[in-house]
């Protein structure tokens, strides 16, 4: 695995969550015509739930709640569990993979670097050890961490998940800046069908965006060099036919 | 790495063994692909009666977070699915040749089974 040649596309602008998938799956697109590693990272223009590819949200989730409470509600490409962005650092990073083992070896990369990035922030952030994973039926993503996830005072802050395609990983995640999920999260959840025990989240904010983005930029440069622009009308014009399939409620709430 | 001599197998990890109708085949993936995936925890299926074509996607697999898609191994339709792998997808984890196949297809052409890999080969073409 090897950072050589990357690209970084620092997003400053908000965007929803469909535009934002959108964009993820033209990065991972993009990557896998040039056959080079690409980053984005990301901030939204309001709160958004994010679901996993294959995850029963209609069961878990009341789609009226979330409106009510201001969430977009988007289907992601990617696994896993229900994230809630708000106040987050979110990132996509895709690469040419051509099995699951190059896709773990790319998740304990990535999850290395976001560590370092936390580390030179000031803060003692560890890679989880070696979990079960859990299943999509219920809770969500920041209830537990899999293994190699970044923890700070042992409470998940950074998770993700992967997608890999014709030979192409990618690798949605974020970073929880404020330590924590929005409260309006635990709203949501409660007054769902199925509702855990609140996570435990860490008690410390990890720092504003910018800060946590430099900090991220700067451990990707450390290992890989200093990145190249990605191309972004090319990227626009990829995530504008990808777009419509992401913003579709049928996709969204399909399970 | 159980790798069974009376399947037929292809480089994208499936599995193919013929059934009682001489043109549909039972299908899964192999022991090699479900240890490297580790825990399955959901498999997205085609419908019955849905159009497959050899070494294109007819689904999807997750586990442990990576959605992987799950490559057809010939040309034909869909006949059957494993529903029992909705309940349990980690069947495919503790059985992957017997009670954690994933689909029957009834192939275009049966020949075609003659030009996929047979236990040495796939053996050779994931390097073990």
């Amino acid at each position: 695995m090897t950072l050589a040649g990357w690209r970084l596309e620092r997003d400053e602008s908000p965007r929803d969550g469909a535009s934002q998938m959108a964009r993820d799956a033209a990065l991972a697109e993009w990557s896998g015509a040039h056959g080079q590693p690409a980053l984005r990272l990301y901030r939204w223009s309001r709160a958004c739930v994010t679901l996993g590819r294959h995850e029963s949200a209609r069961r878990k989730f009341a789609p009226a709640t979330l409106a009510e409470l201001g969430a977009e509600v988007v289907r992601r490409p990617t696994g896993g569990r229900a994230v809630w962005h708000a106040h987050d650092l979110t990132y996509a990073f895709a690469a040419p993979a051509s099995s699951p083992a190059d896709a773990r070896a790319w998740f304990a990369l990535v999850h290395g670097v976001l560590a370092r990035a936390l580390q030179r922030l000031g803060f003692a952030a560890e890679l989880a050890p070696a979990a079960r994973a859990a299943t999509l039926r219920d809770g969500a993503c920041f209830d537990a961490a899999v293994g190699g996830e970044v923890l700070v005072d042992g409470a998940k802050v950074a998770g993700s998940a992967q997608r890999l395609a014709a030979g192409v990983l990618l690798q949605q995640g974020t970073v929880l800046l404020s330590g924590a999920e929005d409260q309006r999260w635990r709203i949501a959840r409660a007054r769902g069908r199925r509702c855990e025990p609140y996570p435990r989240q860490a008690n410390q904010a990890l720092g504003g965006w910018d800060a946590a983005a430099d900090a991220v930029v700067h451990a990707f440069t450390a290992l890989g060099g200093p990145p190249l622009p990605l191309p972004a009308e090319a990227l626009e014009a990829l995530a504008a036919a990808h777009r419509p399939s992401y913003a579709d409620p049928g996709w969204t709430w399909q399970r | 790495m159980d790798l069974p001599d009376d399947l037929r197998y292809t480089a994208e990890h499936a599995w193919i063994r013929p059934t009682a109708d001489a043109a549909v085949f039972r299908c899964g993936i192999t022991d090699h692909a479900q240890g490297e995936l580790g825990d399955i925890v959901y498999l997205n299926f085609p419908s019955v009666g849905a159009a497959v074509t050899a070494g294109l996607p007819y689904g999807s697999i997750e586990a442990v977070k990576t959605v992987s898609e799950l490559y057809s191994p010939l040309t034909g339709t869909v006949t059957a699915l494993n529903t029992a792998l909705e309940a349990d997808p980690a069947l495919v984890n503790k059985a992957p040749y017997g009670d954690g196949w994933i689909v029957e297809l009834r192939a275009e052409s049966p020949a075609a089974v003659a030009a996929l890999l047979d236990a040495a080969g796939y053996r050779t073409a994931i390097g073990a």
